[in-house]
């Protein structure tokens, strides 16, 4: 007999509970939200103009073709690092791993930039 | 030009019966396309049927790049299964019978399908 | 760790879908009508339905659209010549007038014509943006800048990626449920239908997002350009394209050379062993200048990568100046194969067809998304509403715009074409009103909504909807008898017949959704046992 599950269905209060950030109260929790959506939004975009910007002089093709294929990718780079941003365990977390290689990136760039 | 829409209808009807094959497999779709008759033979056949499915489905991506070539063939194929999905899953909804009965035409109407290409 | 992983991805999956869902759906309605744009065009322009295909030489043609194009514009800054196809039977010819320096350009500097390819006259049709408007809709909105709008259907698009991809991983049972719709049971009903638009199509969502991202990504993910080319996006594009650019005119005048000759020399250069061969499209870079220069870009051959070829002359010696040859590298292949997947420039009739289906797909996999979320909320509401208190105003908010967008969208795209064939052919600015038109039915369907969101209202807007559509064909056999369906079945041009068959098709369809919300289900099916709900399930099976 086919038993009827819930299938994927998640109600919002669960959704609270199970919320990475538990335990804290709703006031912090909303905040750690929407810090948690800026990381999505704006770090991970810039994390993403970056990296297909070290792409593009990096690919070992023809500068039309290495330009071209890293703004290709850079949709799928761009959905990576969100949804990295929503499964990572904090806030904090996640604007680290948004930043800190954008950092990286950005020091290599202007390197780059200076040396040019 | 009339013999590939012959083959055209035959690379639908293939991917629709590899898709009505999947769902015979299906504990819910079985009872859907059997009328529930729990029969030794439907039994076996339920086991069987998802095997062959794959080859038809497949059938039906070579029939479809046959004609299209790799790439737009890949596509066709797709377009097939997803069309054919939605009509079989309306069909299992308000007319199983109809899912059924289709699905039983689709194997004649791919052999005559072949056939009318053949003599077109 | 699963469970948290599983939950915050429904999260994201709900918030990120419902925020942008109203315009998504406006942008997917908009993209899958695009698929027909030229039959659209062909259907509103009830005054070309009478012309035969030409069965004329294209060299023929080319010169009667360069006596046209000398008529009206001899010195334009370039000429465009579209040859007619099986899509579209009418001679084009498109120029861009010269501006003096320093004077900001607009679009007014660009004009096209549509001729007739056996007389090379003008074709007298009906003001109307046709297709275009929905092709235009589709990436560019309405009544908006184009850049801002780019951006507002960029950052809409990059919600979809991110709910298809969230939407993927929490759904546990994609292959148990993959056929399975089960009608009249509220909630769980919603959360099928959203489930099999989305699974059966979810190749074609995935691709539709991902490529409809591509062809605007230069402007969202510039910073290739910008290392690269120090953000000149003209040399990126010659340099991809091996494009020469385009001379600048001399100033002295000068005769242009056969046009006609050059089409025949271009078919006499591409013909291999394929049999024929035809230009897709000419363009002639200051025409009557000492510096003209001619290009021919050869019509595709339906494969994903377009032929890409193209040849360009001296426009007054009538010498080769430069060709391209069919793309041999890898990545600019992806890149093209990319976009006419995402166009279904290469698809046949059957294939756009499945390409037609899979958007409807998505509209109602949008659609349905929006109303589970309501139906969702009503639920947790639930004691709440009992107890004859309002809904929340977030609540309302999502069941109003629900309302007017989703209902609205099938009347204000009806009337489109309602307001096709009634608005007088003399009007100033026609097709102007018919695209306000569109807006200001939809306009009055969200007013409606805000008013009264409920049951009856979407019942209301949904028979109005499904009737509109239905009507068309009545509508069009009235007001242009010669373009009746009864004729176009037998006589043809087959498109205007597909579109009359189509709206009514819809029409049926909106019907038949409006006929369901009619029929109140009462919510206590769904609170019976569970065998019991199963057993009655096989009764009517």
């Amino acid at each position: 007999m086919q038993v009827y599950d819930e299938g994927n269905e998640v109600s919002d209060t669960e959704l609270a509970q199970r919320n990475p950030k538990s335990g804290t109260s709703g006031s912090s929790m909303r905040w750690a939200v929407f810090s948690r959506v800026m990381a999505a939004i704006v770090g991970a975009y810039v994390l993403t103009l970056l990296s297909i910007a070290v792409l593009a002089l990096v690919l070992p093709m023809s500068r039309a073709e290495s330009v071209l294929l890293s703004m290709l990718l850079s949709f799928l780079i761009y959905a990576c690092a969100v949804l990295w941003v929503f499964a990572t365990r904090s806030a904090w977390r996640a604007w680290c791993g948004m930043l800190l290689p954008s950092l990286l990136m950005a020091a290599g760039l202007g390197l780059w930039w200076s040396l040019k | 030009m009339m013999k590939s829409a012959w083959l055209y209808l035959a690379a639908f009807a293939l991917a629709y019966l590899g898709l009505a094959s999947l769902a015979y497999g299906m504990e819910r779709h079985h009872k859907q396309l059997t009328r529930a008759h729990a029969s030794a033979v439907l039994k076996a056949l339920k086991r069987v049927t998802p095997l062959a499915a794959w080859g038809w489905l497949l059938a039906a991506l070579y029939l479809a790049i046959s004609l299209e070539g790799a790439g737009p063939g890949s596509v066709l194929w797709l377009g097939n299964l997803t069309a054919g999905a939605m009509l079989l899953a309306l069909m299992l909804t308000y007319a199983p019978g109809l899912a059924r009965g289709l699905a039983m035409l689709s194997l004649p109407l791919i052999l005559l399908s072949m056939v009318g290409a053949y003599w077109a | 760790m699963k469970d948290a992983f599983r939950a915050s991805m429904a999260w994201v999956h709900t918030w990120a879908g419902l925020l942008v869902c109203w315009v998504l759906l406006l942008i997917f309605a908009a993209g899958t009508a695009s698929y027909y744009r030229n039959e659209i065009t062909l259907w509103m322009q009830p005054e070309l339905h009478a012309i035969a295909p030409s069965q004329d030489s294209q060299a023929h043609m080319a010169e009667r659209a360069v006596i046209a194009l000398q008529q009206r514009a001899p010195d334009a800054k370039q000429w465009f010549i579209g040859f007619p196809n099986e899509r579209s039977q009418g001679l084009q010819i498109f120029w861009e007038d010269k501006l003096p320096p320093g004077v900001e350009p607009t679009r007014e500097r660009f004009h096209d014509v549509m001729l007739n390819p056996d007389t090379g006259l003008p074709l007298e049709v009906r003001e109307t943006k046709g297709g275009n408007f929905f092709y235009r809709l589709h990436f560019d909105l309405h009544y908006l800048p184009v850049t801002l709008a780019r951006w507002i259907v960029g950052f809409c698009a990059m919600f979809m990626l991110v709910a298809l991809v969230t939407g993927v991983i929490i759904h546990r049972r994609i292959f148990k449920d993959f056929f399975t719709f089960r009608p009249g049971k509220g909630q769980r009903s919603w959360l099928d239908a959203h489930n099999i638009t989305g699974v059966l199509a979810l190749p074609y969502h995935l691709m539709i997002t991902y490529t409809g991202l591509m062809l605007l990504m230069y402007l969202y993910m510039p910073t290739p350009i910008v290392v690269a080319y120090q953000g000149n996006n003209q040399a990126f594009f010659g340099e991809l394209f091996r494009e020469e650019p385009a001379p600048e005119p001399s100033g002295r005048p000068a005769t242009l050379t056969s046009i006609a000759g050059l089409v025949t020399e271009a078919q006499r250069i591409w013909q291999g062993a394929a049999g024929e061969v035809s230009v897709d499209h000419m363009h002639i870079n200051n025409p009557n200048d000492a510096a003209a220069s001619v290009s021919l870009d050869k019509a595709g051959d339906n494969g994903l990568i377009e032929s890409g070829m193209s040849l360009t002359f001296d426009g007054v010696s009538g010498k080769l100046l430069h060709e391209v040859d069919a793309e041999q590298r890898a990545v600019v292949q992806t890149a093209t194969a990319m976009r006419s997947l995402h166009e279904a420039n290469f698809a046949q009739p059957l294939l756009r067809a499945l390409f037609f289906i899979s958007g409807l797909g998505g509209c109602l996999m949008i659609a349905s998304g929006a109303v589970l979320w309501t139906v969702k909320k009503r639920q947790a509401q639930a004691k709440r509403l009992a107890s004859g208190l309002p809904p929340t105003w977030g609540l309302r908010l999502v069941e109003a715009l629900n309302l007017g967008a989703i209902a609205g969208l099938p009347i204000a795209f009806a009337t489109f074409f309602w307001a096709n064939r009634i608005l007088p052919v003399g009007l100033a600015a026609r097709d102007e009103w018919e695209i306000h038109s569109v807006f200001i039915a939809w306009a009055a369907v969200l007013l409606l909504a805000q008013w009264r969101p409920g049951r009856h209202m979407w019942q209301l807007m949904l028979w109005l909807g499904g009737l509109m559509w239905l009507a068309l064909p009545v509508l069009n056999a009235m007001l242009t008898p010669q373009s009746a369906l009864f004729t176009t079945v037998l006589h043809g041009p087959v498109a205007v017949a597909g579109f009359d068959i189509t709206a009514m098709l819809l029409g049926a369809a909106i019907c038949f959704a409006a006929w369901r919300t009619g029929k109140v289900r009462s919510p206590k099916l769904s609170a019976q046992p569970k065998h019991r709900r199963e057993l009655a399930e096989t009764e009517v099976a």
